[in-house]
Order: C-alpha cells, then structure tokens, then sequence
C-alpha cells in the first residue's frame, strides 16, 4: 500500500468525517442524539482506519477494502440530516448501502475472499434491494414521514403514495432481515467448522459482525412496534458495528503480538521438546504437519521417520516449505488462517531452522531404523524386547501376531507373562525371571500357550540380554518361532508312533531291540515282554540280552546269534531258555532282525514267542506214553502185542504176563503166543479163533489151560484184540486174565450157598422155594425134599411129599382179592412184591395167619429164572394181641363213654383236641365233638378268668400233676355245674402228649354235704330244743307241783295250831300233789332216756313202749331179747323210730291198730311203723320225723316215710350196724 | 283298816289257787287273777290294785316286760315272783321298777307285807 493511497484514504476520511459533521450540525434538531452522532463518527473513522491499516499489512487481502467501503459509504448515512432536500434524499437512498461491504467484510474474513457464489451475492443483494427499496420509497412517499425524523422530505418523489411506500419498506425489511439471517448462518456453520487456530481468529470479528447483524435485525423489528426500543437497541447496533473494527484490529494486534511464540519456540527447542509440537504451539495450530524431505531427494518422511508421501496443500491446509541453504529441507503443512499471518509462520519456520535441520537428519536415521523395523516386522520370528522388570519395551509383528494381537493393540508396558504365558505357568515363569535377574544370562527355552484369540501357540525362544554401556542389563531381546504347526507335526508323528508302539506292545510276541553289542535300548521292549519276563518298563534296558535275560548256559549261543546278525547274516528262529525276573524259565520261540539304521544306530529287533507250556505239553505227552506204559505194566491183566501171526512182537508183553507164565521176555518175543504159553490140548483152539479174530477184526476169546514155565497149570480167559497202533500197523492184542483163582472162588461160592442154605434153615421164618407155577420146587434134582425150611415143616406141619409139586396158593386159606396170587406173580416177573397177610393152612387143617412177601430168586446153581422165594413170619399170635388191643380199646372207649365222670384231652393251653371228650362230657355240657374239638375249655366251659385251672393245666402238660380243682363247668344251655377234677397228662391213641383232664360233677355230693350239715345243725337243734322242752316240763310240772306243795305245805303249818281241822286237809291235798309230782317226773325222764333201753336192751323198752300205747299194737321182732344188744346209738334211734312213729299214729292217723317190725337183717337194723289210718303224712312237715330221720342219716342209715293217703303210714329205718359210729350222741 | 288288795298274776292255775289261800289266810283281798302279761295290764288299769303278784314267766311276755308297760303305776306295788331263783335273772329285777322278789315256795303274806311297809323296813331279797 502506497503512502499516496493512505493519504488519499486519510483525506477522503477527513472530508467525509467533515461534511458529515457539517451536515449533523446543520441539520434539524431533534435529530439524532450526541451520543449517537459521536458513535456514528468514531464507527466510521474507525472502519476506514482499520481498513487502511489492513491494506498495509495485507495489501492482497481485500479485508482492507471491505472495512474502507464500510467506512465511506457509513458517512453517506449522515446526509438524511441534512437540511438539503437532495442531499438528505441521497443520504437516504445510500445510507442503507454501507451493509453491502459490511456483509462482504463479514463473510470474507480473514481471507479477504468470497469464495463461494453464495457469499458473492449476498453483499450484491443486499446493495440492490436496500437501495432499490429506499430508491421506492423515494419515489412514492415525499414526506418520508416515520422514516426519516427530521429529513426534509424526498426530492426524487414522484406520487405521494405512502402506502405503496410502506409496502417497499415492508418487502425490504423482510429481505433484510433474511440476508441477517442467512449471513449469521453462514457464521455459524464457518465457526463450527473451523479449527482451532481459525477459531481464535475469526471469533472476534464474527461474534462482532453477527452480533451487529442481529441488532440491526433487532432494530429494524422493534421498529414496527416502538421507535423508543428501536432508538435504544440502535444505541446497541452502534456499539457492536463500532465494535467491529476493533475485533479486525485485534486479529492484526494477535497476529504481530504472536512473534513473541517465537521466542518460546526456541527456548522449547533449547530444552528438547520435540520439534513438531514445540511449533504447534508457537503456531498455535495443533494440526501442524512436519514433514522432512529426506537428502537426494529420496522422498519425505514424518518426524517419527516414517515415509510420507510429499506434502502439499489442500483444502483449509496450507503448505510452507522451510529452506534451508537453499534447499527444502522440511515443510509445514498448517491450517490455512496462519496464511493470515506468513511472517508468524516464516519466523517460527526460521526459529526453528536449525532444529529442523537436525530433525531431518534424525527422521532420515528414523527412517533408516524403520526400514530395519520393516524388516523385523515382516520377519516371521517373533521379537520381544522386555525391560529387567518382565515389562514389554516393544515387539515385532510376529510377535502380535503370535499374542493373537492387533498391531494397534496396545502391549508395551504388560509383562511379558501376561501375553505370552498362560496363567497356570505364571506363577512359576516369574519366578524363573527373577531367578535370572541380574544377569539374565541367555537362554532358550519353549513354551505353550494359548494366545488372545484363544489359539494355542509353540514359541521356541533364544533369549539375550541387551547390555548398556555402563554394563548393566538394560533390557532382554526374545526372539521366538512360533513352532506350533512343527509341533503339531511332532505330535501327530508322536501319535503315529505310540500307535505303532501300542500295536507292538499288545502283540502277543516279546519285542525288543538291542544295539550291535547286544544291549537292550532303554525303553525299547513291549508290554508281553515286560509282562512275561516280570520286568517293569523302565528296567529293561540298558543290560546285555544275553547276560539279563538268557539262562547262563545258552548265554554264548544266543551271543553268538545275535553277533551274526548285527553282522548282516539272517539266522533262523530258535529256542532258548530265558529267564524271568523271578529266576523262571521260560522257552522261547525267538528270532533277531536287523533293523534299517534309525539316525545311524544299528538295532536289532529281538523277537520271541513264550513256548514253554506247547513245550511243557509235549513234556506231557511224552509222560502219558511212559505212564500207559506203566500202566500196561502193573494191570494184572496178562498182555500181549503179537503180529498177524501171533508172533509175539519186542517189549511186547507186560510184567502180568511174564510174572504169570514165569518167562522172561526173550524167551516169549519170536514165537507164537500160543506155542510159548498155551498147554499143548488147547492150541489148536487158540490158535483158530487167533486167526477168525484177525480175519473178522472183531475181538474173540475162549478160556483155555496155560502152562507156565515150570509147567503148572493155570485156567486163562483169553481175549484176541485186533488193533491197530500209533504208526497205524496192525497189531493184536491178547489179553488174559489168570482165571485160575476164580475158579477157586466158586467152589468157597458154592461152600457158602451151603451155609446160606443152612441159614433159611435155621432161621425162624418161614420160607418156601416155588416154580414159576407157583409150586413148591423140591430142593434139587435128585433131593426128593421140598425146598422149604425147617420152620415151614414146623409151623405148618406138612409132610414134604404133601407139599412138593403143590400149588402154593392151595396152602393159602381164603385168598382174598387174590393178593397172594399178586405177590406171587411180582415176584417171577422179577420184583419183590409187597407184604401180604394171608391165613395159611396147617397140615391139621388150622389156620394159621403169615405175614409174608415173595423175591425172585435164583436157584443154588444160578442157573434157572422165574423161581420166586416165599418168606412168612407167623403172626397169629401177634394178631391175636392186636384184636386183644382193639377189644381193650374198645372196651376203654366204651367205659370212657360209660362212665360218668367228665373226660376232656386238650393242650396244654386248653384246647379241645380231636375226639378229645367222652360221652358224659359232651352230654352234660351239649357239645358234640365236632364242635368243641379246637376250641378253647376255657371261654366254652371253663371260665376264662379261671387263672388256677389254666395254671393246673399247664402244670400238668409239664408232667407234674396237681391237687384236684374244684371249679365251675358251664354247659352250653348256661347250667353251671361243680366238677372236682384233675390235669394229667397222657399219651393218647396217636401217640401224642395231651393232658387229660377227668372231673365229676361234685354238684350233688356238695348238695348232699349241704345236707348233711343241714342235717347236723337240725340235730343240735332238736337236742337244745329237747332239753328246752324238758326243762320247760320240769318247770310247768313237778317244779310247780312241789312249789304248790311248799306252799300248802307252809298254809297247812301256819293253820296247826289255829285250825288243825283245816290242817289236816291241807295235808292231805298236798301229800296227793306230791304222789301226781312224783308220776310226773318219772314219765319225764322215761321220755329223756327210758331206763329200761338202758338196762335191758331194745326189745324190753320196745315192749314197755308197746304196752303203754293207747292202740292195740303189735310188735314184731326177730331179735333175741335182753341177751342180743346193739350198739347203744342204735337201740336208741330204733326206739325213738317207734315211739315217735306211735306218738304220731296215736296223735294223727287215726288208726285202729298199729304193727311194729324190727328186723336184724345183712347188717342193718330195719325197723318199721305200720297203722292202718288215713295215710297222707308229710315227713317234711314235723319236727319230730325230721328230727327222727337226722338221727338215722347220722348212722347212715335211711328213714322212709310211705304214706299214701288212704293207705295208712309206713315209716321204715334202715340203720347200718357195723357202721355205727359210737361219736354220734344219743339224745 | 281296809284290806291290801292283791291282784296274781301267773299263767299256772294251781300256783294261783295256793296263793289265793295263802294271802286270803294272811289277810291280803285277792282282787283279780290273770294267766298272762296282757290280762295283767288289762286288769292293773281297772283294779288298780295296792300289789300285784307278778309272775316273770308269762305265755305273752315276761314280767319285767309288764313292769316296764305299767311303769306309771305308782299306787300298785309290783311284786315278782317265780319258781326260780332271784340270782337266776342276774340284777334285772333291781332295774325292772318292781318293789322286789319273791320266790314262790318263800310266799307268804308276811313276805308280801315286808316288801310293800314303808322303805324302813328292809326288803327281802329272796
């Protein structure tokens, strides 16, 4: 910019500014306020300045023309005021166009540039609607009322249409306000997309420009509604327009203030920061490019050396080329706003120069480095460099690769183990670390693990320490190949190879190799080797073949064959003894081959069956033959081999033979077996049938005389038995057995038939030979006696010549249903029949009853079938016992149903056994048997609760035997009875043990008892009731009498004297009294005991008695009298019978006549009372019969009273006199 | 001086017969008999008698059973008499309310006055 623009810019201000100010000063008043004026002034001064200023800095940019258009035509504004009608219509027409430049300045910054046709027309636009409105108004609205205060109206106008007016006014207002509008969004969107650097530069002048854009967008809306908002937000639009310049001159100040960066830059530099950032920030532009050209044009690489392509520039990117002695040596590629600034850039690119330079140099060495990492990274062996603390530095490609890792993923700083180690080996891979600090001396060592992508991965590693220049472990290279598919190789030929070695183990052979010298390879022997030599795997190697495993005394032979073939020669297989473990011998089948050489070792493959038991076999075998042979030797039987002519062949006869005929062998092998042994008479016969058997091949034999050596005879059954031997010749055998002692043994046979014979004939059976007819056989052919024994003669009694040839069954009585005739034929069809009874008949015609059973038997010399031996006992007698047993069982059973006595068998719990109770019991209590049998006595007939009778029970079953029980037995109709019985236990008909319980029913004799005390007690009575009556009597009669007596007898004394008359007749009543007292008293004591009785016997007191009685009665008697007497109780009874009998025929009967009986006859006294009065006495009724006949039941005797009415009265005692017992008392 | 009167009581016909002349002949009014213990009191109640000779074994009931009916009899002076014994009752005539004991051969008018006098004189035990 030429001092002649600034100055004319200058002057066009000056004048401007001037004419503006002149124009306000002469225009209205009541225009705009000072204020307002002064920041119109300074916004116009200040635009034109800042526009002059940016052309100097930045002549190409037109940044400086838009702020001086903005400036000038700003001024034009100020002539609405002018009092001038022109002039203020110009200032209105072009007082709105300062927005065309002032958008252009806008939207063009920093760069000065429009660059698309969009921001190109906006300013365009603006300028032409703007004007073109106001231009409108002008011509329609003269007044410009509203629009323009003060203004004097417009000069240009043509109509006065206001409203047309205000319809332009309107349409540009709207149009303005979309300009506004769209210019603002057009910031917007510039300042979002821009970059840091481009930020801090366009933030100042586009928040100014936008901000003065909306208060004009603002002013001209509020000034529809109210023009005092509209004056104060025009305050605001002032401000902000005015401030704009500022925010243009800011950018300028920042750029020349950013110099001092500069400065920074190189003390940065000075202090090692690197060299691209360090510029970054003295350009303030963090997406600063370094890029280094590298010497001889090789091309351009990055800071970190790493090539890149040449740089250039490119949208919003700027490129500057530093240069150094002439020569690019680097270039910047930076955001385009520091183009804005080049002298920023040039001074940072000049600071930093020298640095560059050296950067150059080191990014070309970097570059050289990263060729060598390419070559590392493109390695296939992995790379780690890790740092002494187990920390990854770095690593190659391969090594991501191998931690199945992306190169971008991070892995610097992670311990080794962590990547490359699976967990579980950790622990010990840190240890084995540690254990190698300080010096970490080199190693190789491989392992397994699983990487990141879960792949299982083999790392052979060669590790090294790097050692710095002080000599100390700086850190430790790894290299590694990841050896996993070798290794999967490895294991699959692995796999191939256990294979082959499980196939070897369980082969059945013994496999083992050994070496040229013989020494069995480690590990190298089979399973059946192991197993059947008793080694453990691991034992077998190591030793010589032959001196481990070969029996001492094949040792050399088995050395030898494996020499031949380690040699090269084939030997064939053969056995030998080897020894176990254990010491046992084994026989094995074996051969040796030479294997093709493995990694240049010769082996051998020895290989062997186990033997010894197919060897052990034909040990056997052999065994067997010795032992047939021995065998053949010590059976008694004579043998002999002998060929098709009876030659007798070598070894051919056994030691029977020899030791029997008595020659040795060589005086028999040669000739014909039947001239060396056989007695001249026979052999022509042994001879022929030798000769038939051979023909036939069948065995034929015969019983011929052998002489032996000495010449004694001896009877041989002889067998001829072609045979064939082993090799299949023919060959025959004769076999002979010494039948000489049999002989013997028959003839003892027939000695002890003898004594058999003697035997039947001794024993006390019966027994009978018979045909098979059945008929008695006699004993032999010319014995004429019956083949029956002794006893059979004995018993039955028959003549031999009656019974031989004579049926057996014609002895036999009555055969009833044939059973004799069964037995018979069983025993001839070969069976021994069954036991039979049959009656048979003696010779006397008795009968005679044999249990008997018929056996087939053989005759004495075995010759003759059919025969049938017939042996009886006689059992009549014992049947005669069994019928006596059954009679008596009978007779029992019937007196146990006779008698009347209970009989129950049962258990020891009570219960009824079968047929367990005789007759009685069942009739008293209503069972029958079928009933009662299995049921409980106790709860059918006993009481339940009755504890003692079951305990008596039990006892007994025990076998002890208690007291008799009283106990109550109730019938099935509920009678309830008294039994006295007792428990025992017997054995009954079927042999059991029961216990039988026998009662009686006691019911009646304890009625009788009851009686009887009944009876004592009325005797007692009568005798206390006899002695009441008798001292009753004395009272009532004599005592009375004498008492009277006493009396008149004291009357009669006390009269003597006064009236001796009176006195005497006193006297005489009384001596009168006293005879009747006297009579009384001796009738009294007759009654108690007549005298007589006592002094002269019964038959005298019963003559007394008679003649005292007031009815004719006669007495009879067969008694003797006074010389016969009876026991003194007796005479009594029979006295008071007859006189209490009389008292009551004279008191009741109203008889004519009596008749008194006394008997002695068979030991009892009978005495009776016979009237021939009215009958019909109740003995019960009066005192004086019962009395009576409890005096006779005392002695046991009996009263009867018969008395039938009509009939007269009988009373009759039957006293037994021998009984008599003296206690019972006489009343 | 008027007459004791005397009523006998005894179920025997001769022992009241012999009384009758024995107490006549002493001086005694026999004013009724009776031969048992219902009579007895019957009569007692009628006659009111000054003694009563009373029999203790009666066909009805005892004499000490009569004595206990008429307890409330001052006036009669119960005199008890049997042919037995006084010891045979065993202290029940002391307790009976009778004015005493007379065995029956011991009768006489004499006896019969020395138990009814007045209590100066002593009574006859027997």
């Amino acid at each position: 910019l030429s001092r002649l623009t600034l100055a004319l810019g200058l002057s066009l201000l000056a004048v401007e500014a001037i004419v503006a100010v002149w124009v306000i000063a002469s225009g209205d008043e009541g225009g705009s306020t000072g204020v307002a004026i002064a920041l119109a002034l300074t916004a116009g001064v200040t635009f034109v300045v800042s526009g002059l200023v940016a052309l100097t800095r930045r002549p190409e940019n037109r940044t400086g023309i838009y702020l001086l258009a903005v400036g000038y035509v700003w001024f034009f504004g100020a002539l609405t005021d002018s009092g001038n009608e022109w002039v203020s219509t110009l200032g209105f027409l072009l007082g709105n166009l300062v927005f065309a430049p002032f958008t252009a300045l806008v939207l063009a910054y920093p760069s000065g540039r429009l660059r698309t046709r969009l921001e190109r027309a906006i300013p365009i636009v603006t300028g032409v609607l703007l004007t073109t409105s106001s231009l409108l108004v002008l011509l329609f609205d003269p007044e410009l009322a509203d629009r323009c205060d003060g203004c004097p109206g417009s000069a240009i106008a043509i109509a006065d249409r206001p409203g047309l007016a205000d319809v332009f006014d309107a349409v540009s207002t709207i149009g303005g306000l979309a300009l506004i509008v769209l210019v603002v969004a057009i910031l917007v969107r510039r300042w979002r997309a821009a970059g840091p650097a481009l930020r801090r530069l366009l933030w100042p002048v586009l928040f100014s420009g936008s901000a003065t854009l909306v208060a004009i967008g603002l002013v001209v809306i509020a000034d529809q509604f109210s023009s005092r908002v509209a004056d104060g937000l025009s305050i605001l639009f002032l401000l902000t327009f005015a401030s704009v310049p500022f925010a243009f001159l800011f950018g300028i100040l920042r750029t020349r203030l950013a110099r001092s960066p500069v400065s920074e830059l190189v003390l940065a530099l000075d202090s090692g920061a690197p060299i691209r950032d360090a510029m970054a920030h003295a350009l303030n532009d963090p997406s600063l490019d370094l890029a280094f050209r590298l010497a001889a044009g090789a091309g351009w690489v990055d800071a970190t050396g790493r090539r890149v392509p040449e740089p250039v520039a490119t949208a919003g990117r700027s490129l500057t080329f530093v240069e150094r002695a002439g020569e690019h040596i680097a270039a910047l590629v930076h955001d385009e706003s520091l183009d804005e600034s080049p002298e920023l850039v040039e001074a940072v690119a000049a600071a930093a120069g020298l640095s560059l330079q050296n950067e150059r140099l080191q990014a070309e060495l970097r570059a050289q480095s990263d060729e060598l990492r390419t070559i590392t990274d493109t390695a296939p062996s992995v790379l780690v460099n890790v740092g002494t603390d187990g920390r990854i530095l770095n690593q190659n490609r391969a090594a991501f690769a191998a931690a199945g890792l992306d190169d971008q993923e991070l892995v610097r700083g992670r311990f080794f183990w962590d990547v490359f180690i699976d967990p579980e080996e950790r622990d010990d891979v840190v240890a084995r670390f540690e254990a190698l600090a300080p010096t970490f001396a080199a190693a190789e060592y491989e392992n397994t693990f699983t990487n990141a992508r879960g792949e299982r991965r083999v790392i052979a590693w060669k590790a090294a320490p790097v050692i710095g220049p002080d000599g100390v472990v700086e850190s430790i290279v790894a290299g590694g190949i990841d050896v996993s598919d070798r290794r999967q190789l490895e294991e699959e030929k692995e796999r191939e190879r256990a294979f082959l070695n499980a196939i070897a183990n369980d082969a059945p052979s013994l496999l083992c190799l050994v070496d040229e010298r013989g020494v069995v390879a480690a590990g190298a022997s089979n399973k059946t080797f192991e197993r059947t030599l008793e080694y453990d795997p691991e034992d077998t190697g190591g030793s010589v073949f032959w001196e481990k495993y070969i029996a001492p005394e094949e040792a050399a032979d088995v050395a030898v064959v494996i020499a031949r073939v380690a040699a090269g020669e084939v030997v064939e297989a053969r056995d030998n003894t080897w020894l176990t473990r254990s010491g046992r011998r084994l026989t094995i089948s074996w051969s040796c081959t030479r294997l093709p050489s493995i990694d240049d070792r010769h082996l051998l493959l020895v290989s062997g069956v186990d033997v010894t038991e197919r060897k052990r076999r034909e040990a056997e075998v052999q065994t067997e033959r010795d032992f047939l042979s021995t065998v053949a030797n010590s059976i008694p039987s004579l043998l002999a081999l002998v060929d098709a002519d009876g030659v007798i062949t070598p070894h051919g006869v056994n030691r029977a033979f020899r030791e029997v005929t008595g020659f040795e062998e060589h005086e028999l092998v040669g000739r014909a077996v039947w001239d060396a042994v056989a007695d001249e008479s026979d052999r022509g016969a042994i001879q022929d049938t030798f000769h038939r058997a051979v023909e036939a091949g069948d065995p034929l034999g015969g019983e011929s005389t052998w002489r032996t050596k000495v010449g004694e005879p001896r009877v041989v059954e002889w067998v001829v038995i072609p045979t064939r031997d082993v090799d299949g010749r023919g060959r025959i055998l004769v076999s002979a057995t010494d039948v000489t002692e049999r002989t013997h043994r028959e003839l003892e046979l027939q000695r002890e038939r003898d004594a058999t014979t003697t035997v039947l004939q001794a024993i006390p059976s019966v027994v009978a030979v018979l045909d098979r007819r059945f008929s008695i056989r006699d004993r032999d052919v010319d014995n004429p006696l019956a083949a029956v024994n002794r006893a059979f003669r004995e018993t039955l009694r028959w003549r031999d010549e009656d019974v031989v040839d004579r049926s057996f069954l014609e002895l036999i009585a009555e055969d009833d249903d044939e059973r004799a005739r069964h037995a018979l034929t069983v025993a001839a069809a070969g069976a021994p029949s069954p036991l039979v009874e049959s009656d048979w008949l003696r010779a006397d015609g008795e009968r005679v009853t044999f249990e008997w059973s018929a056996a087939p038997v053989a005759d004495v010399t075995g010759r003759t079938e059919g025969l049938v031996l017939v042996s009886g006992v006689d059992v009549t007698a014992r049947r005669a016992k069994e019928l006596e047993a059954a009679r008596r069982r009978a007779f029992i059973d019937t007196v146990t149903d006779t008698i009347p006595s209970y009989l129950v068998a049962v258990d020891e719990e009570g219960v009824v056994r079968g047929d367990g109770f005789n007759r009685a019991f069942g009739e008293a209590f209503g069972w029958d048997v079928a009933e009662l049998t299995g049921r409980n006595l106790f709860g059918s007939v006993l009481d339940e609760d009755d504890d003692s009778a079951r305990s008596a029970i039990a006892a007994a079953a025990g076998g002890s035997q208690e007291a008799e029980l009283e106990s109550v037995w109730r019938g099935r109709d509920g009678r309830e009875r008294i039994v006295a019985w007792t428990a025992q236990a017997v054995t009954d008909v079927r042999g059991q043990q029961v216990v039988l319980v026998s009662g009686s029913d006691v019911t009646e004799r304890q009625r009788r008892d009851e009686e009887l005390r009944a009876s004592r007690a009325r005797i007692v009575a009568a005798g206390d009731d006899a002695r009441r009556r008798l001292e009753r009597d004395l009272h009532d009669g004599a005592q009375q009498r004498l008492v009277a007596l006493s009396v008149s007898l004291r009357l009669a004394e006390s009269k003597l004297t006064d009236d001796p008359q009176r006195a005497a007749s006193i006297l005489t009543a009384a001596r009168d009294e006293l005879a009747h007292a006297l009579a009384e008293l001796r009738e009294l004591a007759r009654g108690i005991h007549p005298a007589v009785l006592t002094d002269r016997g019964l038959v005298p007191a019963l003559e007394a008695l008679v003649d005292r009685s007031p009815l004719p009665v006669a007495l009879d008697t067969s008694l003797h009298t006074a010389l016969e007497r009876l026991p003194a109780a007796i005479e009594a009874a029979a006295y008071f019978v007859v006189s209490e009998a009389l008292v009551n025929v004279s008191k009741y009967a109203q008889a004519s006549a009596a008749r008194v009986g006394v008997q002695l006859e068979e030991g009892a006294l009978q005495v009776t009372v016979e009237d021939d009065g009215i009958g019909g006495a109740d003995p019960a009724r009066g005192t004086g019969l019962r009395g009576l006949a409890d005096r006779v039941a005392a002695l046991e005797g009996t009263l009867v009273v018969t008395s039938r009415p009509g009939a007269g009265t009988c009373v009759r005692a039957d006293i037994p006199v021998a009984r008599v017992r003296a206690t019972i008392p006489s009343a | 001086m008027e007459m004791t009167t005397v009523l006998i009581v005894d179920d025997h016909p001769s022992f009241r017969s012999s009384a009758r002349d024995v107490l006549e002949a002493d001086g005694f009014e026999i004013v009724g008999e009776a031969a048992d213990g219902s009579t007895a009191l019957t009569l007692l109640r009628k006659l009111r008698p000054d003694v009563v000779l009373l029999d203790v074994q009666l066909p009805d009931m005892t004499g000490f059973d009569v004595c206990e009916e008429c307890g409330d009899l001052d006036e009669t002076a119960i005199v008890l008499v049997s042919s037995r014994d006084a010891g045979d009752y065993n202290g029940l005539i002391q307790t009976s309310g009778a004015r005493g004991f007379i065995a029956k051969a011991d009768l006489s008018g004499a006896a019969v006055t020395a138990l009814i006098s007045p209590p100066s004189a002593p009574s006859s035990a027997s």
